[in-house]
C-alpha cells in the first residue's frame, strides 16, 4: 500500500488505501485552513465547498469549522444530511474556548476527530488523521447505533464493548473482552445477558465482519487480503462468520443495502442464542 | 470525536471560571492524545501546545498544586519516543484521582474511562484497583441508572478478589456503604458500617478504616447525633491517616462544632481546612468560617472572608453555595438588602448553569429572608466535645503561622 504522505499513523492493519483513490473532501473552512488541507492531502484530493456541492454528490470526507456552522443555517442543515448519510465529517477549528464551545453546540454531527488549527494540523498528523477517518466513520456508525443498548451497562464493560467494536484486531475471544473489562468470563455475560445483549464472543465476531465490510465493499479488498487484517489466518473463518452473520458471501455483500446490513449486525449482537 | 473527549470538553467549558477553564482545557489537550493513542499506536502526540498552556496556567497556582502535577507527569509519560504504558495508566489513574479530590465528579468518570480503553495486561494490578475504587465512588454520587450503582461495587469485589486484594475488597464495601447512604438508607448503612469497622479489625487497612469512620461520621452527623459525629470525626484525625481523610474528618467535626455551639473549635476546624491540598476541601473551610461569622456577628471578619471568596477561583456550583451562604449570613447579621442581592446572584448563576434544585432553593432562601435572620438553633452536648476540641484547636495552634499566611 502506499501512502500519500509518510505518516506519522499505521500500524493497525485496518488503515484504509485511500492513498489509493481518489479523494473528495467537501469543506466549511476559511481560506488559510482549506490550505492546509490541500498541504495534508499532497494535493491528491479535490476539495470543494459544502455550499457550491450539488445535491447528492458523492464526497469521501467533510472537514467543518463548527464556528461557521452557526452563521450559515442553509450550510448547516448541508453538512447534518450528508453527516447522516454517513460522509465521514472532521471538525477543524481554533483552539479558543470559543471555538471549542461551538465543537459543543454541534455535537450533534458526529464527528470523527477534532483537529485544532496550529495544533495537530501539520500534514504528518492530518493526513494520517484523513486517512483514518473513514474507517473510523464506519465504526463509528455502529457504535452509534448501538449506544442506547450499551446505556445499561456499568461503565468498564460499555468502555470494553465500544473499544472491540472500534479496534476488532486487538480482540479474538470473549476471554479478550472479559479481560479488557477486568471481569470474569461468567461475570460479563451475566451482565450482557441482564443488558439484553448478546454473549461476548458474537461482539468479537460482529465487530470483525462489520470491519471486514469496510474493506471488502469500500476498500475492494480481496477476501483474503480482508481476513488477513483482521487476524484470521485463511479466509474460511471469516466467510463463516459473514454467513453466521448475514447469511451472506463476501460476494453478496456488495449488492446489500448498508442500512439492511446495520440492522442485521445490530440484530446479532442483541441476540442471545445467536451462537 | 470519541465520547470521553467531547463529553469531558463539554464539562471543561460550564465550570463558570475561566481561571479553571484553562486549566480544564490543558487536561483535555492531554486525555484527546490519550484517545488518539488508543486508536493508533504510533500516533505521535502534539504536546507542545497544552505544555505552552500548562506552563501558563501553573504560574498561577502553588507549585504543590496536585492536579497540575498529575497533569504534567501525564504530559511527560506521553512526550517520549517509546510510551511506556503501564505509566501511562498510572498516570491516567492519578490525574483522574486528583480531579475526584478536586471535587470534580464529572470530570474524573470521562478520565477514568480513557485510562480503561488504555489498559494494557501489563499495568499495574493495583493502578486498576485505584482506578476502579475511584471510579466507582463517581458513580455512585452520579447520575447513574439505579442497577448500574448496584453492580459497580460487585466489579471492584471482583477485581480485589481477582488481584488477591483484601484491601480493595474493603473498598468495595466502602462503595456499597456509599450506596446505601446516597440512597438514604441510614440505619442500614450504619449497621453495615459497624459490621465493617469489625472486619477491618481482622484485616487492617488505614485507607479502609479512614473510608468507613469518615462514612459513619457522616451518618451521625445526618440523624443529628453531633457528639458521636465529633467522636468519629476526630478518630480519623489520626496521622497515620490519608490527608485526604483526615481533611475530610476535620470539616465533619467542624459542622458538629457548629451544631454543637462550640464555636472556637469549629473556627479551629475551618482554619486547618485551609491548609489543605485540595481547592474543594479549602473552599469548605471558608464557607465555615463565613458562616461561623455570621453566627457570632464578627461583621469585619466576616466581610473579610466573603471579599476573599468572590476573588477565589471557584466552579459555578462552588461560587452559587458561596452566595447562598453569604445570603444567610448577611441575613444573620441584619443586612436585609445585601441578603437579597446574594441570593439574587446565586440565583443568577444557577439559572445561568440550569442548577434546578439550587434555583429551588434560592427562591425558598428568598422567600424566607425574614425568618432567616435568626441564627440556626444549637444543640449543646454533654462531655465528648471539650477533649475533641482541645484536640483540633492544638492542632490549629501548631499551624498558625501557616494559618495566618492563608488568611492575610
Amino acid at each position: 500500500m502506499t501512502r500519500a504522505t509518510p505518516g506519522t499513523f499505521v500500524a493497525t492493519g485496518l488503515e484504509p488505501a485511500f492513498a489509493e483513490l481518489p479523494l473528495t473532501i467537501g469543506v466549511l473552512l476559511a481560506d488559510d485552513y482549506i490550505e492546509r488541507v490541500r498541504r495534508a492531502t499532497a494535493g491528491m484530493a479535490r476539495i470543494k465547498c459544502v455550499s457550491t456541492l450539488e445535491r447528492d454528490e458523492p464526497l469521501d470526507l467533510l472537514i467543518v469549522d463548527p464556528c461557521r456552522l452557526t452563521p450559515r443555517p442553509d450550510d448547516a442543515a448541508m453538512v447534518r444530511d450528508l453527516s447522516s448519510a454517513g460522509v465521514p465529517c472532521v471538525f477543524y477549528t481554533e483552539s479558543s474556548p470559543r471555538a471549542l464551545r461551538s465543537v459543543v453546540g454541534v455535537a450533534d454531527v458526529s464527528a470523527v476527530r477534532l483537529v485544532l488549527f496550529g495544533i495537530d494540523d501539520d500534514p504528518a498528523a492530518f493526513g494520517g488523521l484523513l486517512h483514518l477517518a473513514p474507517r473510523r466513520s464506519h465504526a463509528q456508525r455502529l457504535v452509534n447505533a448501538l449506544a442506547g443498548g450499551l446505556e445499561p451497562l456499568v461503565p468498564v464493560a460499555r468502555v470494553a464493548l465500544i473499544t472491540v467494536l472500534r479496534r476488532p484486531d486487538r480482540f479474538f475471544d470473549a476471554g479478550d473482552v472479559a479481560r479488557a473489562a477486568g471481569l470474569s468470563r461468567r461475570h460479563l455475560d451475566r451482565l450482557l445477558a441482564r443488558a439484553s445483549l448478546a454473549p461476548a464472543r458474537n461482539w468479537v465476531v460482529g465487530a470483525r465482519v462489520w470491519h471486514a465490510l469496510f474493506l471488502i465493499v469500500r476498500e475492494r479488498c480481496i477476501v483474503e487480503a480482508a481476513a488477513s487484517r483482521l487476524g484470521y489466518a485463511d479466509s474460511k473463518g471469516l466467510r463463516r462468520h459473514l454467513d453466521a452473520v448475514w447469511g451472506a458471501t463476501p460476494r453478496t455483500l456488495a449488492t446489500t443495502s448498508d442500512d439492511q446490513l446495520l440492522c442485521e449486525v445490530i440484530a446479532y449482537l442483541k441476540t442471545r442464542n445467536s451462537e | 470525536m470519541d465520547e470521553q473527549e467531547l463529553a469531558f470538553l463539554n464539562v471543561a467549558l460550564s465550570v463558570g471560571d475561566p481561571r479553571i477553564e484553562r486549566r480544564r482545557l490543558v487536561g483535555f489537550y492531554v486525555l484527546r492524545e490519550c484517545c488518539r493513542l488508543e486508536e493508533d499506536e504510533a500516533w505521535t502526540p502534539r504536546l507542545a501546545f497544552a505544555r505552552r498552556e500548562l506552563d501558563a496556567v501553573a504560574k498561577e497556582y502553588p507549585d504543590d498544586d496536585r492536579e497540575l502535577r498529575a497533569l504534567k507527569e501525564l504530559l511527560g509519560i506521553l512526550d517520549t519516543e517509546r510510551i511506556d504504558r503501564p505509566a501511562l495508566y498510572s498516570a491516567l489513574v492519578r490525574y483522574g484521582r486528583e480531579l475526584q479530590r478536586e471535587g470534580w465528579d464529572d470530570f474524573a468518570p470521562m478520565v477514568f474511562e480513557v485510562a480503561e480503553r488504555s489498559w494494557t495486561s501489563d499495568c499495574l494490578a493495583t493502578d486498576r484497583l485505584e482506578l476502579t475504587y475511584c471510579h466507582c465512588m463517581a458513580v455512585v454520587r452520579g447520575a447513574y441508572a439505579k442497577h448500574v450503582k448496584e453492580e459497580m461495587p460487585i466489579v471492584l469485589a471482583q477485581r480485589a478478589r481477582m488481584a488477591r486484594s483484601r484491601e480493595y475488597l474493603g473498598a468495595a464495601r466502602v462503595i456499597e456503604l456509599d450506596r446505601l447512604l446516597f440512597a438514604g438508607n441510614l440505619s442500614r448503612g450504619l449497621r453495615d458500617a459497624e459490621r465493617l469497622l469489625a472486619w477491618i479489625g481482622r484485616h487492617p487497612s488505614t485507607k479502609v478504616e479512614a473510608a468507613t469512620l469518615v462514612r459513619i461520621a457522616t451518618v451521625h452527623g445526618r440523624a443529628g447525633r453531633f457528639e458521636e459525629t465529633v467522636r468519629y470525626a476526630n478518630r480519623v484525625l489520626d496521622t497515620r491517616f490519608d490527608a485526604y481523610a483526615r481533611y475530610s474528618g476535620l470539616h465533619l467535626a467542624g459542622m458538629a462544632f457548629m451544631d454543637l455551639g462550640d464555636y472556637a473549635a469549629a473556627e479551629a476546624a475551618f482554619q486547618l481546612l485551609l491548609l489543605a491540598p485540595n481547592g474543594v476541601n479549602r473552599f469548605l473551610g471558608w464557607i465555615g468560617l463565613l458562616d461561623l461569622y455570621a453566627r457570632r456577628g464578627e461583621r469585619e471578619k466576616f466581610e473579610r472572608i466573603f471579599e476573599r471568596l468572590a476573588h477565589l477561583p471557584f466552579f459555578a456550583v462552588a461560587r452559587l453555595n458561596a452566595f447562598q451562604a453569604a445570603g444567610r449570613g448577611w441575613a444573620m447579621l441584619g443586612e436585609t438588602e445585601r441578603a437579597r442581592v446574594a441570593f439574587n446572584t446565586a440565583h443568577a448563576i444557577a439559572e445561568e448553569y440550569g442548577y434546578n434544585y439550587e434555583i429551588i432553593e434560592t427562591d425558598d432562601l428568598l422567600g424566607s429572608l425574614d425568618s432567616a435572620a435568626a441564627p440556626p438553633p444549637i444543640f449543646p452536648g454533654d462531655g465528648i466535645v471539650p477533649d475533641a476540641a482541645a484536640q483540633v484547636t492544638a492542632m490549629r495552634d501548631a499551624q498558625a503561622v501557616e494559618i495566618a499566611e492563608c488568611l492575610a
